[in-house]
């Protein structure tokens, strides 16, 4: 283990806060990070945990109105937070450098791809190149380190290229002023499943090839087992864990890391009971005198509450913020291994003709006309079905059509061609059915949406949204109030929900709120587009679970739309992948997931993120 | 896919609130009061005016402040304090009506644009562009001057133009709040389109609304007494802002207290309405565009 | 501002998009010109409708000042060829507008295309000027107040942008005029002035009323501009790189910023045309503004007529300038464009 001093980079007691006049709002309750030369470090953390501030802290760039209230940010023997803002930009590309989560707004819209690269080499302190063809020679062999080999990509716009080609000019761009330490903020998050994991792969290479250190900032404990040596885990503020990867994953020392690794959906079994954490993440302050992890942990006692404890080296390089840690190992032991054998096959009787099917779609195509008249063709020739009390699930990338399809089903979009037929009822063209069949299929047929923080109207309550939506399809008012309260108890949430508005919610409450409203209906079928994928993971069993005791309780069926094959393992009897607008492969969820026939499946298979051990 | 929200987009979110707020409370504070003594002169005026403003006295022509006359007399010999006091009823009057059928224009056919769509969203769409690229005030001025009409005619033809900015505007925040899931949830839960529309969309994009309300407020507040200045709109006579800048302006080197004071009052007017949109604008509406 | 110059090693492929695109901008701004027939057509007719419409028609006009006797309206009927049909009235005037006829104002009996290009160097002067000014103290004032967010000098800026664009262009002529021309004695009060440095001195004041109205709009579109550029991800992806605080507010946020503020600019061309009115009435001054008040307020329907079309003309040609400079601006609009 090497010394303190010789650290690339040291983060000491780090601390931030968000100022607005007298209003003070803690951000991170303290940060220790240390990064080895060639070393790879993963910060993770679900939202809210403070994990991108605290690596923008380290660059300089907190947004505005977000200070450093104490610590130190030790880098060549300087602590970058005591620096002049000129010297921390002198410091920034040259020697720590970062790249962001979404490449689609990550570069300059007016500024050709190669310019992005050329302006650093132009600035950077070691070595600067100022003549223009000098630059651009360097520019493109700067392209090539990372895959970008096509020499005519360096003179196109940003918006002429695909979010995989943007994130590799992106790194580029990162690199081009030769850092020692590049801080990496869900590099691969925004991307499709495989060029993630293509991202990923690139990073490391780079990693390793330039003897960088690099740390990586992400949400997912997989994601950083695959890419880092080392992981600190960061909750609400402060860090509850540290330790290498490969321990980590083997043994999680601390009850909110056991959490999240039991909650993360599985994608190689399917689970009797996905293990959620309840509640959501507190905020730093409110937790600012006991462990912050305290009101979600079901081995809380008082000596939890008693103070803020700190990091405290257990055995090796394995630090845990956990004081009762020496009484609940060997039951965190014994859950962690207990989970891994919870494997349970339910091999579903394979339903091939469905006389029942609530859903049944054939043919169906979708052609969108773009702006400049050239055709779009979202959906080719796809023939689904859903039956009673089924649940299928529905895979594939951005732009395979999926969304698409599950819109056309509830008649948010209308398919070019092909018949969809919902509970007996044709239904490929809404404008053409009468009122009653309208309703019918409504009551038939609804829809969760993926992002929470839009899905419900922040201008009224949760009772009012529900109270709405029962008196439009014609419930008698006087037991609308114990019918709203009836809704929110099957969803897990306490009648008094009803008077909240949805910013007083959590994202997770929010999509319990959405699902309540399909209820109202007691429609037979849920399309769910992505309805876990904008939550945290400790949060996305708890809704994925949800999703599964309705489905027991009324005997619905869902089409389960998702780029997330673990989610699918664990929610899906039958899966289609669609690729390109057209189904490739169907069948039941085990057999697509085991035993892919198609090329693109088994790609998207390879591309789950899996430990670098 | 949406990643989960990163906590540096939610603390953007709350950083955004509190930096963005442009108007300082001591401004909106003014400003309130401002309106409100205007409002109040509009109501009560004619009880403590301490002339009559309409009281001619060829003897005492264009005299300069005196304690019998605080801000002195016009070329006709009328008493000035008492004519800016009788014009704050017209002051707020036309504008009003300016900026209160651009709200209910403004949200009718652009939250009908922006949601529907297709033919109809063309058609209006077509028809605002062309309006709003037109120069307001001086077809005003040709319209009113050639057709010979009072301030009754400003005020409509202002009105009328005024709609296109208003459409535009509200077409643009329909269209955002159409594609999101509440909207979708709404429609496929059976929830009638109007309600969507005038309900649901109306609510969450109302800060836009009333803000570009004020705004078209102190536009209509000056473009109304620019026509006055003009000779057009308000007829001789009547006590106006505008028109009394026009009929002093001889006084200026001689009275200029006398002459200005009409200015400051529009000034003051409009920068005041002004500054309460931007507050409303600032306080109600939850990320979306900084300015318009 | 120019287009991101070529690379020196453009590559064929390169090359072809760039000829492409330039074959697509002369398509472009033809199309637009084309466009410009009909509207002046469209101009035209609201025009000649407009003033035929006026209670008591071109005629009440004429007979103003005159005794009225059966034969001299007929004599004058007959002189302005009243008596035909409205369409037949509409025909002669606009095919003699095509040949450059404009008619003679009924007022002054010079050729209305004579008084207008005679005035046109003032209003055209005071145009220039006060856009100049409107941009060139408007856009940086923008971005300092942008840049010091929320500070006093933000809120300073923000205040006096408002107070501009609330207050009417010729109350601001009236308080300068009594500021700079009478008390300071700076500027002359009243009139156009001779020759050439006296005339600058004379349209000095206008000017810069002119262009102050203007700047409170600039400025706030600015401010605003580059506030959402501030918060732009790749405004921080490019200080991440270490550019510095220069490099990214002049080629990342402001280079962005200008898209919105040219957007506006045809607004701001508009409004300016509107503000020389006042500005001119205010300080006497005689440019089309003043002609088209007198016009209007003097029933000269043939001056109001030649002056709408020319007015129409002078703003379509200015939109679409703007247009094109937007296509120079902003690399993606050409795939916006090509649907329109």
């Amino acid at each position: 283990m090497a010394t303190r001093d010789s650290s690339l980079l040291d983060v000491r007691g780090l601390e931030l806060e968000v100022v607005a006049g007298a209003m003070r709002k803690t951000l991170v309750a303290g940060v220790d990070l240390r990064l080895e030369r060639g070393e790879t470090i993963a910060i993770v953390g679900e939202s809210g945990s403070g994990k991108s501030l605290s690596a923008r802290a380290i660059v300089g760039l907190l947004p505005t109105g977000v200070v450093a209230r104490a610590g130190q940010v030790i880098f060549d023997g300087r602590d970058m937070l005591q620096e002049s803002p000129r010297e921390v930009a002198r410091v920034r590309g040259s020697s720590i450098s970062m790249i962001f989560q979404d490449p689609f707004t990550m570069l300059n819209p007016l500024l050709r791809c190669s310019k992005h690269i050329e302006e650093v080499l132009k600035i950077r302190v070691d070595n600067p190149i100022t003549n223009r063809a000098e630059a651009r020679r360097e520019a493109l062999a700067r392209l090539v380190e990372v895959g970008i080999t096509d020499p005519t990509a360096a003179d196109r716009y940003p918006f002429q290229l695909s979010g995989g080609m943007r994130q590799r000019v992106g790194l580029a761009a990162a690199l081009a002023g030769d850092p020692a330490v590049l801080i990496a903020d869900e590099p691969s998050t925004a991307l499709d499943v495989t060029t993630q994991a293509e991202i990923l792969d690139l990073l490391k290479d780079v990693q390793q090839k330039r003897g960088m250190g690099l740390i990586l900032i992400t949400h997912d404990l997989r994601v950083a087992f695959s890419v880092a040596h080392r992981v600190y885990v960061l909750y609400a503020g402060s860090l509850v864990e540290v330790s290498t990867s490969a321990a980590l994953e083997h043994e999680p020392l601390h009850p909110y890391t056991l959490g999240l690794l039991l909650s993360e959906p599985a994608a190689d079994r399917r689970l009797d009971r996905l293990v959620a954490i309840d509640g959501s993440v507190p905020g730093p302050d409110e937790v600012a005198e006991r462990c912050s992890f305290a009101s979600r942990c079901e081995w809380v006692t008082d000596a939890c509450l008693a103070g803020k404890p700190t990091l405290s080296t257990l055995e090796g390089e394995r630090e845990t913020a956990c004081v009762r840690i020496g009484e609940i190992r060997s039951e965190m032991s014994a859950a962690h291994l207990g989970a891994k054998r919870l494997v349970v096959v339910t091999p579903l009787e394979h339903r091939t003709r469905d006389e029942n099917a609530i859903l049944r779609a054939t043919g169906v195509s979708k052609v969108f006309v773009g702006r400049a008249g050239n055709e779009v063709h979202a959906l080719r020739n796809v023939s689904i079905e859903v039956g009673l009390n089924e649940s299928v699930g529905l895979v594939g990338e951005s732009g395979s059509g999926k969304t698409t399809f599950g819109r056309c089903v509830v008649g948010l979009e209308t398919a070019t061609s092909g018949m969809i037929d919902v509970g007996g009822i044709r239904s490929e063209d809404y404008s053409t059915l009468t009122r009653e069949q309208r309703t019918a299929i409504r009551k038939t047929v609804q829809i969760v949406f993926q992002d929470p923080y839009s899905s419900l109207d922040r201008t009224e309550t949760v009772g009012a949204a529900l109270r709405e939506a029962l008196v439009v399809n014609g419930f008698p008012r006087d037991g609308v109030k114990r019918r709203i309260a009836e809704l929110l108890e099957l969803v897990g949430l306490p009648a008094g929900y009803a008077r909240r508005r949805p910013a007083a919610l959590s994202g997770g409450e929010r999509q319990r709120v959405s699902i309540a409203r399909t209820l109202v209906v007691e429609p037979k079928l849920i399309v769910c587009d992505e309805p876990v994928s904008a939550l945290d993971v400790s949060v996305q069993a708890q809704i994925l679970n949800l999703f599964r005791d309705l489905k027991d309780e009324f005997g619905l069926s869902y089409l389960f739309v998702t780029h997330d094959l673990a989610v699918v393992r664990q929610v899906a009897d039958r899966v289609y992948v669609l690729y390109q607008g057209a189904v490739v492969e169907e069948g039941p969820t085990e057999q697509v997931l085991d035993r892919p026939q198609h090329d693109y499946t088994r790609r998207l298979i390879a591309s789950i993120p899996r430990s670098a051990v | 896919m949406v990643a989960p929200a990163s906590d540096a987009t939610t603390t953007k979110w709350f950083v955004r609130r509190i930096s963005l707020r442009r108007v300082p409370p001591i401004f909106m504070t003014m400003s309130v009061i401002v309106v409100g003594l205007i409002v109040f002169l509009a109501i009560f005026g004619s009880l403590i005016e301490p002339n009559d403003p309409f009281q001619q006295d060829l003897l005492d022509t264009s005299a300069p402040p005196s304690p019998e006359h605080w801000l002195g007399t016009d070329p006709l010999g009328r008493d000035i304090l008492s004519r800016i006091i009788a014009g704050a009823d017209s002051a707020i009057i036309g504008p009003f009506i300016v900026a209160f059928t651009g709200l209910l224009a403004g949200s009718g056919f652009g939250i009908l644009s922006g949601y529907m769509g297709g033919t109809a969203d063309m058609v209006i769409q077509r028809l605002v562009d062309f309006m709003f690229a037109l120069p307001g005030l001086l077809i005003a001025i040709v319209i009113v001057g050639v057709v010979g009409g009072g301030y009754w005619l400003a005020v409509l033809v202002l009105s009328i133009l005024n709609v296109a900015g208003g459409v535009r505007l509200i077409r643009g925040a329909a269209l955002e709040q159409r594609a999101l899931p509440y909207v979708e949830a709404a429609r496929t839960l059976g929830v009638p389109r109007w309600r969507i529309m005038y309900l649901h969309i109306w609510r969450n994009i109302s800060p836009i609304v009333f803000a570009n309300a004020a705004l078209d407020f102190a536009l209509a507040l000056v473009a109304l007494s620019s026509l006055s200045y003009l000779g057009l709109g308000s007829q001789p006579g009547e006590a106006e802002w505008g028109r009394m800048l026009s009929e002093n302006q001889s006084l200026l080197f001689s009275n200029p207290a006398g002459v200005l004071a009409p200015a400051l009052a529009i000034v003051f007017f409009a920068t005041s309405v002004t500054i309460i949109g931007d507050w409303i604008y600032d306080r109600f509406s939850y990320g979306g565009r900084t300015g318009r | 501002m120019l287009p991101e110059s070529p690379p020196q090693e453009a590559t064929p492929a390169e090359g072809a998009a760039e000829r492409k695109r330039r074959r697509w901008l002369a398509r472009y701004v033809a199309r637009r010109l084309l466009i410009l027939i009909p509207l002046v057509f469209l101009v035209s007719v609201a025009a000649f409708t407009l003033t035929h419409a006026a209670p008591g028609g071109p005629i009440a006009t004429l007979l103003e000042n005159a005794p009225t006797s059966p034969e001299q309206i007929e004599a004058i009927k007959e002189k302005y060829k009243l008596g035909d049909p409205l369409p037949v009235q509409y025909w002669d005037w606009i095919s003699g507008v095509a040949q450059g006829d404009f008619g003679r104002s009924i007022l002054t009996n010079e050729t209305v295309l004579n008084e207008i290009t005679s005035r046109l160097w003032v209003t055209l002067s005071l145009n220039i000027a006060g856009i100049a000014l409107a941009i060139l103290v408007g856009v940086p004032l923008g971005v300092l107040a942008a840049l010091r967010r929320g500070r006093f000098l933000d809120r300073a800026l923000v205040t006096i942008s408002v107070f501009f664009m609330s207050t009417p262009v010729f109350a601001l002529g009236l308080f300068a005029l009594y500021l700079f021309g009478f008390r300071a004695g700076l500027f002359p009060l009243f009139g156009p002035g001779e020759g050439l440095v006296d005339r600058i001195h004379h349209l000095a004041l206008p000017a810069i009323v002119l262009g102050l109205a203007g700047m409170g709009f600039t400025m706030r579109l600015t401010r605003a501009a580059m506030l959402e550029q501030f918060d732009m991800d790749y405004v921080a992806f490019a200080r991440a790189r270490g550019l510095g605080s220069f490099h990214v507010t002049s080629r990342y946020a402001f280079r962005n910023a200008l898209i919105p503020v040219t957007t506006a600019a045809g607004l701001l061309f508009t409004g300016l045309l509107t503000g020389s009115v006042l500005v001119e009435t205010v300080f006497g001054l005689p440019g089309l503004g003043t002609l088209l008040v007198s016009a209007v307020t003097g029933g000269d329907f043939t001056m109001v007529q030649g002056l709408l079309l020319f007015i129409a003309a002078w703003i379509i040609l200015v939109n679409i300038a703007v247009d094109v400079l937007y296509v120079f601006i902003d690399p993606r609009v050409e795939f916006d464009k090509a649907r329109g």
